[in-house]
């Protein structure tokens, strides 16, 4: 699959524009709201534009590996592999920036960039590491489709920790804030706003880098092939 | 105020990598690209 140039540019300037638009709305418009105000450092609300959409994108990759993974084990075909291969890369991405900008929220609320005892962080340091493992495990194991085969299954186990790590902060007690409480939120409706366009224009980030990817492993599986028949 | 500033420098750096990583993918699409135009040469000039 090669998204076509004009696609990535649409995909681009329609990320772009909704990113920018969450970012004006959510850093310079938007009030902190009454429930923040107390906080040591009320401003710091404002991370969440970036750190929500980041982590949602996150689990949104993973939970595509997951799809790419059990479609492969059922069809033995190798493009879903690719997906699910190249889904897991984009989702670390996604996953550390979401790992570094809850740490940047934590300096500035709570004073330490990291708790060890707060199982939301925990949970989510959890799934990054085992996405990290399907990488590594992929770079270094020989043949195509035992690696796939392998690589499938790890990405299906992994994706039990999508869920903990989501849910963490609402089944048990975590420092980690519950921003989203009920359908409406105790943000505001500008906050709302602001934080729905980030989590579409991060959406549409991951969809065009999602393509990029997948071109690459497409290119390099055709590279092999290529490889095998100048060695032939 | 000075946090403000902090998290702006940082999410920079963050959107910088984001941008160096989409970079990348596109650098080695061509790359790999380069390597198949050379191999389809070599194939082709050994009558394969």
């Amino acid at each position: 699959m090669r998204l076509p140039p004009s696609v990535r540019i649409a995909l681009l300037a329609a990320a772009a524009a909704l990113i920018l638009a969450a970012a004006y709305l959510g850093l310079v418009a938007v009030e902190v709201p009454e429930s923040w105000r107390d906080e040591t450092a009320p401003d710091m609300f404002r991370t969440m534009f970036f750190h929500v959409a980041s982590a949602w994108v996150a689990y949104l990759a993973f939970g595509v590996t997951f799809v790419g993974s059990a479609m492969y084990l059922r069809s033995r075909r190798l493009e879903w592999d690719a997906l699910a291969a190249s889904s897991a890369e984009v989702g670390v991405v996604f996953c550390t920036v979401a790992i570094i900008s809850g740490s940047l929220f934590a300096k500035g609320t709570w004073g330490v960039y990291w708790l060890w005892d707060d199982l939301k962080l925990m949970m989510t340091l959890v799934l990054w590491l085992v996405f990290v493992a399907y990488l590594a495990l992929r770079a270094n194991m020989p043949g195509r489709q035992r690696r796939a085969s392998l690589s499938a299954v790890f990405g299906i186990i992994g994706v039990i920790c999508i869920p903990l790590s989501f849910a963490a902060n609402r089944i048990w007690v975590t420092t980690h804030p519950t921003v989203i409480a009920s359908s409406s939120g105790d943000i505001g409706p500008g906050s709302a706003l602001a934080l729905l366009l980030s989590v579409l224009g991060f959406t549409l980030l991951y969809v065009l880098v999602l393509g990029m990817r997948l071109e690459v492993e497409h290119l390099r599986d055709e590279l092999e092939a290529l490889k095998s028949r100048v060695g032939d | 105020m000075e946090t403000l500033v902090n998290m702006y420098i940082a999410y920079a750096v963050i959107w910088a990598g984001l941008f160096a990583y989409l970079l990348k993918l596109h650098l080695d699409a061509r790359r790999i690209e380069a390597e198949m135009r050379a191999l389809r040469e070599a194939l082709d000039a050994r009558g394969k």
